[in-house]
């Protein structure tokens, strides 16, 4: 129930402001410039997948996506409010979750209570000091099911995080940020390092929950952008290169010799 | 007080010079360079080796102090000339400085600043009680080479030669530094190792040589600005104690790793010294930390862009889940009851008030440490503002005991919450100098109202009155007393830490990113933990004014500071009673060790190296690690799944292994 | 036959009471001295070692014994910090039991220790610390303040100022003690028609002087008062030499001064520098006597807080014989008021009111290099102005007074 009202309210909101857009938003670092006067508009598709070689400035782009970095030039606007001064708990409270390229959990405490503590930040904001003892009881169904859909038997659920093994853990990263109910979830680098059942697990997952989200996708690998997007933007040296639905892309000259260079 | 009030006639606390020539300004700035080049030369020393180790090395005061000792021995029983002795002094300290890194200091890399300040500090406590043995505190003439004898003129004064060229001097070797870090291939490769050290060896650079290359420059550095100091300042086991401070503030302020930042912050912080000198004497050393206060709010980070040291996490060896819940939960709490309960009748009655009161002032450190992952260098400004506001409302207003007491915590705590609300947005070395700076600051305005303070004399007669028709004069009664707050704000403390708000704080400790994009407010979780953390040790500072019935400068004074982190380390940091063990151990030593011993410092300074070589989860940590962590060390869980390959096996630190991730 | 045996019972008992009167009042079965002094600080090599030398030198000449009970002396580092001296003091009074309390080095701890005194009746000489608190405001009446007074130390002041030195600057600590110092030496400069050009209140530990000697310099002064104690007088000094400043003609008026100060700089930067001494070792025959059984253990030359401690001991066991009871009340009403001379005060007064012990006060110059022909023989004594001149009146204290 509560997911069709969601899926009407995105619907008139798709109507009146896009999802995400940028506008002349240029990034540098001192001499370097990494995103470079981009100006991009992201519908509410199910699935972006964003590729490009090393250095086209992807994570820059999720930094800016959810606040980390604040652009200097430029604007960012989320259902067309402005969002570009926002700090990063801001942007998150305002929807827009994102994980990180390095797996980012809270590695001493149990899995549960990696979930407990983003379910405790939506629910009722994270700063409760005199509560009852058994508080986190409230959320043991929710975190229970979340961890149910991201693949996490029961059993490991009582042991600390770091003792996870590698697929787990990220499927953990993505337990945290669903905890949170995202309305646009950015996954940076989600398959990186994982064997391929975990892959295809991860890919399943993914799909999956773009049914009630927005999810925007760095990927190098090429093969889970093809299963799982729905248009693909490919960025180079800070700009946007093309963007497209994956057929289209992949036969696009200039995406190819983004990748594999020039043919003299 | 008869013979303590300044003239009448005199308003200002420092003759303010009239209309006076350019020159004489030049020349008084002159004694701001002189100031300034040791302060540059050390801060130089010490940035280098924050940038390649991170390494925070409070023995740097040591190295000048020893310099300085070496061109004294070596002049006044070898007869060796100054110019010998310069390099004489830099070679051996440099050495020393090898020796020191390669058999202590190379096995706490990359582990939390406080183990390596403990262990300095405990090194530097050794040495200066050594050179006092041998030494004493005196020293005997050492004079200036007949090349560098005589002055200057400069127009308005004659300046002594010999300054000019200590001005020189620094100028120099910091320039030359510089040069050598910025435009050279070494440098290049000594700027690599500082970045990416791991990246370096796989190219092939012999990173160890590097790294125990730049630590002998670093302290030869030092050793020669102390030789160079020598002859213009009393040669003493001392020496170095004030220095190191505004060392620490100089490099801050400039930018933990940058050299130039330290060159300019160094030469600077010389300058404003010598103008606050001009005009209002009593500032002359704390407008150094008043500097490095603003600098570090208008440049966070310090002036010139220094490492960027804001995701390195805190790597100090946490105790595991398990024991956290252990120390948490009703037994331990009982356990800890039953022993104060017991205590004022092992131990002296104020002694034990003072081992409880301490305790709970390290608490409240551990709280910021151990949950907030911040160290604070600081907490003294708290303990001891609320045991002077307290003292004061007795004393000169006349206020009850009991509303006194809320007066001191209230006034300390809401201090505490206004500054937090500036200093919890740093993080790191800068946040620990910030609160150190700030608590210098406030030992400076102690000082300076020294009539209500007493100055160094204290503000005595704070006289316990009958509480509730209860006579709180006997220490016992009032032991218990201070048993009931203590154990009242311990509960608070455990409810807190078991509170949502207490998980957010573990979750910011652990990962802030990962907290900031789920959506919490990091910074006010933190201005909440240090309001929490002044407050506690607020309480405890109000206390010790009543326990002692007298408040004196020490306990704003840095030590102050520094003897709860000792505390908390000692028994152990997260374990919550931990720090009233290492507090008692700490305590008892001092007790002991003045009836039976005068090296008392060089024992506490060995204690410190232990801790921090072996004990390192603190006493209570140790303990439980070994009875509780190996016990289930079992490799594999339960219903292991074996299409995982990747799991990792569980790590088991041991005592001085591999710190757990 | 009845007769005989009263006689031999009177005899008998009167025996007793005869052989051993004083034991009989002596209220504690023993005689402890607890020492609070600095062993391994900054103020070790002016208290420290050499005041427990002398103590237990006092105590020996007594044999070991006051009115037939053993002497024990007590020594406990206590490293300037207050809350340790009277944690042990109380720990140590009620364990062992304290006839006297002596030395206590910082001021911060005598106070404390005064109101400790108070409360325990215990019997205290104050010889380390200098503040002007132990006999005004903080006095008590089992407390005596030994040692030195800021009052007594601006004796050169006074005689310089006298003698045509008009113009004067001061570098003052920015600790109570230089405040007092401050205070005192302001007072004596213009009492006796002379001007005070300006002063500084130097943050204490301080290392550089230079900017505050150059001030002084430039507002004119003849004489600069560095009112200052331990390293930082040394600095204050060597770099007044460095500036050439003694040399200029400007004379140095240290605010107290050691042998361990001229020691660390050498004489010859102390150059024509008059200071006031309540104690030298090379004052007349019978502190030369001292010296030499001191010199005998020790390898350096006793100092005037070394000897204070032995007299403040060597006084009160002397009183504690005299009346035959160690009873405080006692020994203090019969140390009011006091006259004696000995090894260390000349023709002193145990000042009832304040309980400060008021002596003649030694105006001493450094010799230069050329004319020291003993070692540690820094000092030419070069007046002595009598203990009520030199000490302020017992009028002007603010002590109550009340027991």
């Amino acid at each position: 129930m509560l997911d069709q009202v969601q899926k009407t309210d995105k619907a008139s909101a798709a109507v009146a402001h896009p999802l995400l857009e940028l506008r002349s938003v240029t990034i540098s670092f001192g001499g370097f410039i990494a995103v470079n006067n981009v100006s991009l508009v992201l519908e509410q598709k199910p699935v972006y997948g964003i590729i490009g070689p090393n250095g086209a400035g992807k994570t820059t782009l999720f930094n800016v996506l959810s606040g980390f970095i604040r652009a200097r030039k430029g604007e960012l606007l989320f259902r067309g409010e402005t969002i570009s001064h926002l700090s990063s708990e801001q942007v998150a409270r305002r929807g827009i979750v994102r994980s990180f390229q390095i797996t980012s959990i809270f590695p001493h405490m149990t899995v549960t209570d990696n979930v407990v503590l983003s379910l405790e930040r939506r629910k009722h904001g994270g700063t409760r000091t005199f509560v009852r003892a058994n508080w986190s009881d409230d959320h043991s169904a929710e975190a229970h099911d979340l961890l149910d859909q991201v693949g996490i038997p029961p059993s490991l659920r009582s042991e600390p995080a770091n003792d996870l093994p590698y697929g787990r853990k990220r499927a953990l990263e993505l337990a945290i940020s669903l905890a949170a109910r995202p309305q646009v979830l950015l996954l940076d680098e989600p398959t990186a390092g994982m064997t391929v059942p975990d892959v295809n697990r991860t890919t399943e997952l993914i799909s999956r929950l773009s049914k009630d989200r927005t999810i925007i996708v760095v990927e190098h690998n090429l093969g889970v952008i093809a299963n799982v997007a729905d248009e693909i933007v490919v960025l180079q040296q800070g700009s946007v290169l093309t963007r497209g639905a994956y057929d289209d892309v992949r036969k696009d000259v200039r995406v190819i010799e983004a990748y594999l260079g020039k043919r003299q | 007080m008869a013979g303590a009030a300044a003239p009448a006639e005199q308003i200002s606390v420092s003759y303010r010079p009239g209309i006076k020539p350019m020159a004489y300004y030049i020349t008084l700035l002159f004694n701001g360079l002189v100031t300034g080049g040791f302060l540059a030369m050390m801060s130089l020393g010490m940035s280098i080796i924050f940038g390649m180790m991170r390494v925070v090395n409070f023995m740097h005061g040591s190295m000048f102090m020893l310099g300085a000792v070496v061109v004294f021995v070596f002049g006044s029983y070898f007869g060796l000339s100054l110019w010998f002795g310069f390099f004489v002094a830099a070679i051996l300290v440099g050495l020393l400085g090898v020796i020191l890194e390669r058999t202590l200091i190379k096995r706490l890399y990359g582990l939390d600043l406080a183990y390596i300040l403990i262990l300095t500090f405990g090194l530097s406590l050794i040495v200066e009680d050594i050179v006092r043995m041998f030494f004493g505190v005196t020293s005997a003439p050492f004079l200036v080479p007949d090349m560098l004898k005589g002055a200057v003129n400069l127009g308005f004064a004659f300046y002594p030669k010999y300054r000019l060229f200590v001005v020189v001097v620094s100028v120099v070797l910091c320039a030359g530094t510089w040069f050598a870090l910025e435009r050279t291939r070494l440098g290049a490769l000594i700027r690599a190792a500082s970045e990416r050290p791991n990246l370096l060896k796989c190219f092939g650079g012999n990173v160890p040589l590097l790294i125990s290359g730049t630590f002998f420059f670093a302290s030869a550095l030092a050793g020669l600005a102390g030789a160079l100091a020598a002859p213009i300042r009393n040669v003493s086991p001392f020496m170095g104690e004030e220095m190191i401070n505004f060392v620490f503030a100089v490099v801050v302020a400039g930018g933990m790793g940058s050299i130039a930042g330290s060159v300019v912050m160094g030469f600077g912080s010389g300058l404003v010294s010598a103008i606050a000198a001009i005009f209002y004497a009593p500032a002359a050393t704390a407008v150094i930390y008043i500097l490095m206060l603003v600098v570090l709010v208008v440049r966070p980070g310090g002036i010139f862009r220094g490492i960027d040291i804001s995701h390195f996490a805190l790597h100090y060896t946490p105790i595991s889940e398990r024991a956290r819940r252990l120390f948490m939960s009703p037994p331990a709490a009982l356990v800890a009851l039953a022993a104060g309960l017991v205590l004022p009748w092992l131990v002296y009655p104020v002694l034990a008030t003072d081992i409880l009161l301490w305790g709970l002032f390290a608490v409240g450190f551990d709280l910021l440490f151990a949950f907030g992952g911040l160290l604070s260098f600081g907490q003294a400004a708290y303990w001891g503002t609320s045991a002077y506001v307290t003292g004061i409302l007795m004393v000169w207003v006349g206020v009850p005991m009991p509303l006194a007491v809320i007066g001191g915590v209230f006034a300390s705590t809401l201090a505490g919450t206004l500054f937090g609300f500036i200093v919890a947005r740093k993080k790191g070395i800068y946040f620990s100098m910030i609160t150190f700076a700030f608590a210098s600051v406030v030992y400076f305005i102690v000082n300076e109202f020294a009539d209500y303070t007493g100055g160094e004399d204290g503000l005595h007669g704070v006289i316990r009155t009958p509480l509730f028709g209860i006579d709180l004069r006997n220490d016992h009664v009032f032991y218990y007393a201070c048993l009931i707050a203590v154990g009242l704000t311990i509960a608070l403390v455990l409810r807190l830490l078991k509170s949502p708000y207490g998980m957010a704080l573990l979750g910011a400790r652990e990962n802030e990113r990962r907290m900031m994009s789920i959506g919490y407010n990091v910074y006010g979780l933190r201005v909440k933990a240090y309001a929490l953390s002044c407050f506690i040790c607020s309480i405890a500072g109000a206390l010790y004014a009543l326990n002692h019935q007298f408040v004196t400068l020490e306990t704003v004074a840095w030590r102050a500071s520094g003897d709860p982190i000792m505390m908390t380390l000692l028994g152990g940091a997260g374990t919550i009673f931990g720090p009233f063990l290492g507090g008692g151990i700490v305590l008892l030593m001092r007790n002991t060790l003045s009836s039976i011993t005068d090296s008392g410092s060089l024992f506490i300074g060995l204690l410190f190296v232990a801790i921090v070589m072996l004990f390192r989860r603190g006493i209570l940590g140790e303990i439980v690690h070994h009875w509780i962590d190996r016990r289930s060390a079992t490799g594999l869980g339960p219903n292991h799944d074996t299409s995982q390959p990747e799991k990792a096996p569980m790590k088991v630190a041991g005592i001085g292994g591999i710190a757990d991730a | 036959m009845y007769r005989k045996w009263l006689a031999a019972t009177c005899l008998s008992l009167s025996c007793v009471f005869v052989a051993d009167p004083a034991a009989a009042q002596m209220k504690k079965s023993s005689f402890n001295i607890l020492m609070l002094t600095d062993l391994s600080s900054v103020y070790s090599e002016t208290s420290g070692p050499g005041d427990v030398e002398f103590v237990k030198m006092a105590v020996s000449d007594f044999g070991g014994k006051i009115n037939g009970v053993p002497i024990n002396v007590i020594v406990v580092d206590n490293k300037l910090d207050p809350a340790l001296s009277v944690n042990k003091a109380r720990e140590i009074i009620d364990t062992q039991g304290v006839s006297l309390m002596t030395d206590v080095s910082s001021s911060a701890a005598a106070i404390a220790i005064a109101k400790l005194a108070n409360e325990r009746h215990i019997l205290t000489t104050f010889v380390s610390p200098g503040t002007t608190a132990l006999t005004n405001e903080a006095c008590s009446k089992y407390t005596w303040h030994y040692g030195y007074d800021t009052t007594a130390m601006s004796a050169p002041a006074t005689k310089l100022t006298q003698e045509g030195t008009k113009k004067w600057y001061f570098i003052a600590a920015d600790f109570a003690f230089g405040k007092s110092l401050l205070d005192s030496f302001t007072k004596a400069v213009k009492a006796n028609g002379g001007q005070v050009l300006g002063y500084d209140l130097v943050p204490f530990p301080s290392d550089d002087f230079s900017s505050y000697l150059l001030k002084a310099q430039a507002a004119g002064a003849q004489a600069i008062g560095i009112l200052e104690s331990g390293q930082d007088l040394r600095n204050a000094v060597k770099q007044a030499n460095e500036f050439g400043l003694v040399d200029a003609g400007i004379k140095i008026v240290p605010g107290q001064i050691n042998l361990s100060d001229v020691k660390a700089i050498g004489p010859d930067a102390w150059k024509g520098v008059t200071a006031a001494l309540i104690w030298y070792w090379n004052m007349d025959d019978e502190s030369r006597k001292y010296t030499a059984r001191f010199t005998k253990d020790l390898k350096f030359y006793p100092g005037d807080i070394h000897a204070g401690n032995y007299s403040a001991v060597y006084q009160v066991l002397k009183t504690v014989q005299e009346i035959g009871t160690d009873d405080p009340d006692k020994v203090t009403e019969a140390m009011e008021g006091k006259h004696f001379t000995d090894m260390f005060a000349r023709n002193a007064v145990m000042r009832k009111r304040d309980h400060l012990v008021v002596k003649d006060t030694l105006i001493g110059q450094v010799k230069p290099s050329s004319e020291i022909k003993q070692e540690s023989d820094f000092f030419k004594i070069i007046g002595t102005v009598p203990g009520d001149q030199a000490y302020y009146p017992e009028s002007e204290s603010t002590c109550k007074h009340d027991w």
